[in-house]
């Protein structure tokens, strides 16, 4: 081998001003440091991904059928980074995909592979990964390995977080590999609480591993584990209830909109609402009663807590322009009345099994006061889908969904006109609700599907209008939007095995205004799910001397199981989202983001004691002999 | 006869004929004129290797329609289980929960609903997967396995090579014990032991066996001496337990393992006193 760098260091990052942070860390009555690993993760969607590339030599067109949160995206990097052939040449369609949890935002070797090949071969070209080439080529998630500190006062306010972070990278950088572990974390070191300063170093680390990139949370998980575990370790010295410490310093409502020392603005949540409703659901205070059950079996039980804050519905495109990106973070939607008055709903945002068949169309029913059977919503194909910017960072509903809102809007707008010209008013007298337009002033009334009837048969109409009833909108957000929550686990451990049961399991969030619980409980459990799955099973581990992949397979890498879990108690406090015209802020990572720290966390009181992700048995067994033994 | 096909990836075809048989006769004279042949039951191990294994399999012989292999029966002193039977009836028996509830206990426990619906108990010991729980069940009830050919005591089974080409489980006899516990600590990724212990009482002797990851199940002969003459966990010593058979592995140290034998043997001693 050549030596030709001196590191396998990529970048060297800051974020806050670390002189007055020391400053802070110096005048502190209380500062309690610790080593946190954040282990690395693999996605592990059940469909792994897939590509199926065409050339038509008569047209010179590309095909290109793949399994992608955002065929737009693919269809741009195809054109413009890899070169197959000018964007308008390139069709990319991705229906029905089988999950992603960020994994599939990449754009891969194999699909760019598979065009290339099929106008080489003038054949269709088919890949598909094995669960193994999955797991070795896709790109993991996590992996920080960080030195952290928190300053307190006399009165236990904290006055300071630091932080020095390992970021593993892989061999490769991935497109977003070195914002996940820079912004995307640090960003959100101060969580919900009211910490003036923050200062975080992250250097991002070449090691021979597969690229690390975005996976469900994406750095949020990360700085909140940071957070929480930091406000633990700090109220256990202290010899403060862990409930007590968060009190003390939670960002109060009246505080919003809040500026956060890290370069953030808060613009709506209310911290102590589910905080509080949380600790009640939680019967936190009749914990004891509940400890000494188990201890008379033998068992000891533990309880954690967690909050959080995170920043998703990315995002606004100004941004992603100061980070340096040429692409903005908008959505787009178009809205389509056919001539029966049905409705097609077509939407840049792209779904992998989150349900936006479901909402999206709710969303256009209540804008229109069209019934749900009468609507389709179409994704995942560049031929007939307005220019999008995909499915990922819980953006959908608060970006798509708001696009819908605007488009709806537009039609509706048109609408005024054609009543009007009916009612022999002005467009502004003309009002609209639940799917019918009104004179203000008269008995005159039309239904919407009239009206649509009319735009495709405009024979009796205004003048200069467009006939036909179609409109597309881009949204561009004005900031992110701030979901946040509590929760909290219950764990009992057998300290004879290590075994760990998660037995109580409560999480209380505001995603702002929820449009389908179904949807939304479902994004949660899968969250917690594999959050869970991160505080005690998964872990990727690679050969030392071989740099080979040890967990190639379902059997050596964990992912949890229903019957391992609890039946999770969960409910909303609402505090709708300012800024955009849903109230929505965004559910699909919170699971995943403050799961882990609730779990570390309650084995933490359980044991007394820290033990690093995956909490194995064999970990938590050794723990607690080491501690028995005086040790 | 019908022609099964398989799809392989990288769209290799590869195809067996598939055959369904009725009795024992049908389906080993299927067997010796095949030229590749393999019996499928519940296929819980056989679609994994058609998976897996692109080495062609000429002939797919499914004996899940074989009557022989079906019944549980109490004969004599011991229970007997057909061979063909799926681990979900064996667990939801009426008298499989009255004469010996740790096959009950056992059973039950076995992967998913789904697994334990398709998956058969003659399937998993002829697959000698290691860290089965049938193993354990096999040396501590004194199992006798019956074949088409022979009958293998559980021990025979396990030292000696198995079955021979053509051979089927057709039942296994059971000592229909006094007492009987099962207890497994599970791998974290799978319902699969990483340390199963079952101590069982007999009419005239006790029985520890032990499943792990290393080996197929074994027997600790110093540990059910000690416990015939005092049937108390206190008599639990390390050194009871057979040397060199569990080791390190990926998923637990070899410290940890012993920890886990004795807590589990205690315990399963315990709950049988
Ligand atoms: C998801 C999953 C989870 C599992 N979890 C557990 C667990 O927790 N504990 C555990 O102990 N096991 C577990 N298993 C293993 C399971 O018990 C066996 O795979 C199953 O019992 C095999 O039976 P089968 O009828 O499906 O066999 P098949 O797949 O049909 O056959 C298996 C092999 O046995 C042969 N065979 C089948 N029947 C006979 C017969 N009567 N005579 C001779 N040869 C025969 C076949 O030719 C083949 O070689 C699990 C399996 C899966 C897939």
């Amino acid at each position: 081998m050549i030596n030709i760098v001196d590191s396998n260091a990529a970048f060297n990052w800051q974020l806050g001003d670390e002189e007055t942070v020391e400053r802070a860390f110096s005048c502190a009555e209380h500062v309690s440091a610790t080593q946190i690993v954040n282990n690395r993760l693999i996605a592990a969607p059940l469909e792994t991904r897939a590509a199926n590339g065409k050339y038509d030599e008569s047209t010179g067109r590309y095909t290109l059928y793949a399994t992608t949160q955002n065929p737009h995206i693919l269809r741009r990097v195809l054109a413009e980074e890899v070169g197959i052939a000018p964007e308008h040449m390139i069709d990319v369609l991705s229906k029905d995909v089988g999950g992603s949890f960020g994994s599939k935002i990449f754009v891969y070797g194999e699909e760019c592979l598979c065009l290339w090949a099929a106008r080489k071969l003038n054949a269709p070209v088919k890949w598909s990964a094995t669960r193994g080439e999955s797991f070795a080529a896709d790109v993991h998630g996590r992996d920080h390995l960080t030195e952290a500190a928190i300053a307190l006062d006399k009165d236990a306010l904290i006055t300071a977080i630091k932080v020095n972070t390992l970021a593993n990278l892989g061999a490769y950088l991935s497109p977003f590999g070195s914002l996940v572990p820079t912004y995307n974390y640090a960003m959100m070191l101060a969580g919900p609480y009211s910490i003036p300063n923050v200062f975080a170093e992250v250097t991002g680390m070449y090691t021979n591993t597969s690229p690390v990139d975005a996976y469900r949370g994406a750095g949020r998980p990360e700085a909140t584990f940071v957070v929480e575990t930091l406000i633990d370790n700090a109220a256990n010295e202290l010899g403060l209830d862990p409930v007590e410490l968060r009190t003390r310093n939670l960002i109060q409502p009246e505080q919003i909109p809040y500026q956060t020392p890290t370069g953030l603005v808060f613009d709506s949540g209310d911290f102590p609402a589910h905080f509080e409703k949380a600790i009640e659901r939680a019967k936190y205070f009749q914990f004891n009663e509940r400890q000494q059950k188990s201890l008379r079996q033998g068992k000891r039980r533990g309880v954690g807590i967690s909050n959080y804050v995170e920043a998703c519905a990315i995002g606004p495109s100004a941004i992603a322009g100061v980070l340096g990106a040429d692409y903005g973070l908008w959505e787009s939607a178009t809205v389509r009345f056919l001539p029966t008055a049905k409705l097609e709903v077509v939407t840049g945002s792209h779904s992998q099994g989150q349900g936006h068949e479901t909402t999206f169309a709710q969303v256009a029913s209540s804008a229109l006061g069209i019934p749900l059977a009468d609507i389709s919503v179409l994704h995942g194909d560049t031929r007939c889908t307005p220019v999008g910017m995909g499915t990922y960072g819980s953006r959908s509903l608060s970006v798509g969904g708001s696009a819908v809102v605007l488009a709806a809007e537009k039609l509706i707008e048109k609408g005024r006109a054609i009543a009007a010209h009916f009612f022999y008013c002005q467009s502004s007298e003309v009002e609209f609700a639940s799917g019918v337009f009104k004179h203000a002033d008269g008995e005159d009334q039309m239904s919407i599907q009239e009206i649509v009837r009319i735009a495709h048969a405009p024979h009796n109409y205004p003048e200069d209008l467009e006939p036909g009833m179609e409109a597309t909108a881009f949204y561009d957000p004005k900031n992110f939007t701030y979901p946040s929550g509590t929760h909290i686990c219950e764990v009992e451990i057998d300290p004879d095995t290590g075994s760990v049961a998660v037995v109580n399991y409560t999480a209380v969030d505001d995603f702002g205004v929820v449009v389908n619980k179904s949807i939304v409980e479902g994004q949660l459990h899968g969250g917690i799910a594999q959050g869970i799955g991160q505080a005690l099973w998964e872990h990727v581990k690679y050969d030392c001397e071989t740099g080979e992949l040890i967990t190639k397979s379902f059997k050596e890498y964990a992912v949890p199981r229903a019957e391992q879990l609890p039946s999770f108690d969960i409910s909303f406090t609402q505090t709708p989202c300012e800024h955009n015209p849903l109230g929505v802020k965004g559910c699909g990572e919170s699971g995943a983001i403050a799961a882990p720290p609730a779990v570390m966390n309650a084995i933490y009181s359980a044991l007394g004691e820290r033990v690093s992700m995956p909490a194995t048995p064999e970990k938590i067994w050794r723990c607690i002999k080491k501690s028995a033994g005086g040790g | 006869m019908a022609l099964y096909q398989k799809v392989c990836r990288g769209g290799l075809n590869i195809s067996s004929i598939f055959h369904s048989p009725a009795t024992i006769i049908d389906a080993e004279a299927i067997y010796r004129e095949a030229k590749k042949p393999i019996y499928l039951h519940g296929g819980q191990e056989v679609v994994l290797r058609l998976q897996n294994d692109l080495a062609d399999i000429s002939d797919l012989i499914d004996i899940s329609n074989i009557d022989e292999l079906h019944g549980l029966h109490k004969e004599g002193s011991t229970l007997s289980i057909g061979a063909g039977e799926n681990h979900a009836a064996i667990a939801g028996s009426g008298l499989v929960a009255q004469k010996a509830p740790v096959l009950c206990e056992l059973a039950s426990n076995i992967g998913d609903s789904q697994t334990r619906n398709r998956g058969t108990i003659g399937g998993a010991i002829a697959s000698k997967t290691r860290s089965s729980d049938w193993n354990a069940a096999l040396l501590a009830l004194d199992a006798t396995i019956h074949t088409t050919k022979t009958s293998h005591m559980a021990e025979d089974y396990f030292s000696r090579g198995g079955l021979t080409a053509g051979e089927l489980i057709t039942k296994i006899c059971f000592e229909i014990p006094s007492k009987g516990i099962y207890l497994k600590q599970t791998r974290a990724s799978s319902t699969d032991a990483l340390i199963g212990v079952l101590v069982s009482r007999l009419e005239k002797k006790c029985r520890v066996a032990i499943v792990g990851s290393q080996r197929v199940a074994f027997l600790c002969p110093a540990l059910e001496a000690a416990l015939s003459a005092k049937f108390h966990q206190d008599v639990y010593d390390q050194s009871h337990i057979p040397e060199g058979i569990l080791a390190d592995n990926a998923d637990a140290s070899l410290e940890y393992q012993l920890n886990l034998v004795e807590v589990l043997c205690k315990r399963a001693i315990s709950s049988c006193a």
